[in-house]
């Protein structure tokens, strides 16, 4: 009987023989860490990119996206539950997918990207990695929506086959990853500048709950911290808390505090701040930094309007929006 | 006096109504057994028979 120790991810689990590690779906088998749910998600749709939220890359394009079961966060206020905080064995229904299929079928949906996403695909990494080398090679995008607890070393290797990310961060605040999240907030820092350095492009969104991690101090440091190791031009997305599993006796956040926080970030000298979750909001569209030139218009999930040039400029000022357009 | 003593007679049918139920309960249980062991799996599905674009509330 030997016991395994899975790398991937940070708690770094000692398996048993026949054991699963934290997050439900990595398992010890006969002496061998193997993923259950490779080529087995639960959930399988066809979004628009602004739903990841990714709002500078391929706008308004379709993303093939898919989840399978388990996470390595057990996070008190997860929207996804149902998901994440499950093993595949205790799902509903799940899909047999092995990478070509998918690949074949997220191009025949006319889909440009591929999106591993609503639970946590750190912990179906191999099934990523696989899917994503086909993809590339066939001229489809990847998109990895993760809090990105996940080591240095199986990141980078990722990162090669990755396009983009949005990254969960959760709060800037180690003792809110732990009593939250049953995580630690250093190795998501470190998945960021890993990206950073690897030259994905990234997004990051701040889910604010309402007296847990809405502080306008710790949001400053949050955005200030953003600016200083990961550029200016990465977008930040305030997202709106809503009561969920574990947190349902909070209130959804207001609007005031989303507006604090956009502005506290907009001070602190990021260009592109976001407020995600609210219909109709004004921080859901895309302005020139600039001269304040309304640049892509959205409503939801929706783009109503898209006013960049061809080569991603301004149509005023004509300065260079970062981020990628075709 | 009279009917409270017959009261506390003891009924000649009693033991075997307690034995004929003990009965039925312990063939009530191995008759749900099976049913009550059987693991649950997941609905395997292929791609055919998923709806991509029907309406859902995950998030990302």
């Amino acid at each position: 009987m030997s016991a395994v120790t899975c790398e991937l991810c940070p708690r770094a689990c000692v398996i048993p023989e026949g054991g699963a590690g934290d997050c439900r779906v990595r398992v010890n088998l006969g002496g061998k860490l193997r993923a259950t749910t490779y080529g087995r998600p639960s959930a399988i749709h066809v979004d628009p990119m602004e739903k990841k939220p990714l709002y500078h890359f391929r706008p308004g394009s379709p993303v093939f996206s898919i989840a399978t079961a388990g996470c390595n966060l057990h996070c008190l206020n997860c929207q996804n539950w149902q998901l994440s905080q499950r093993g595949g064995e205790d799902m509903e229904q799940i899909y047999r997918v092995d990478p070509p299929e998918l690949i074949e079928v997220a191009r025949r949906e006319g889909c440009e990207s591929i999106a591993y996403t609503y639970s946590d695909p750190v912990v179906f990494y191999e099934y990523v990695y696989d899917s994503s080398e086909l993809a590339r090679a066939a001229g489809i995008s990847n998109v990895f929506i993760t809090a990105a607890y996940i080591n240095r070393k199986p990141l980078r290797r990722l990162c090669r086959v990755l396009d983009a990310a949005n990254v969960d961060l959760k709060a800037f605040d180690d003792g809110f990853y732990r009593r939250v999240n049953g995580g630690t907030l250093q190795p998501v820092l470190d998945a960021l500048v890993t990206m950073r350095e690897e030259g994905l492009w990234i997004e990051i969104t701040n889910l604010l709950i309402p007296t847990f991690n809405d502080d306008p101090a710790m949001i400053r440091a949050l955005a200030l911290w953003v600016r200083d190791e990961l550029g200016e031009d990465t977008p930040l997305h305030f997202s709106r808390f809503h009561p969920q599993y574990r947190m349902r006796n909070l209130p959804p956040t207001s609007g005031r505090i989303l507006d604090r926080a956009r502005k506290e970030a907009t001070d602190a000298g990021l260009r592109y701040v976001y407020v995600g979750n609210v219909l109709g909001h004004e921080g859901g569209s895309t302005y020139c930094p600039t001269d304040g030139t309304l640049l892509i218009g959205r409503a939801g999930f929706w783009i109503t309007e898209n006013n960049l040039t061809a080569d991603g400029r301004c149509p005023t000022c004509e300065e260079k929006i970062p981020g990628v357009w075709q | 006096m009279k009917d409270k003593q017959r009261c506390k007679e003891k009924d000649p049918g009693s033991e075997r109504r307690r034995f004929l139920g003990l009965l039925g309960g312990v063939g009530a249980i191995g008759l749900a057994l099976p049913f009550l062991s059987v693991v649950r799996r997941p609905k395997e599905l292929s791609l055919k028979e998923a709806d991509f674009y029907r309406d859902h509330d995950l998030a990302g």
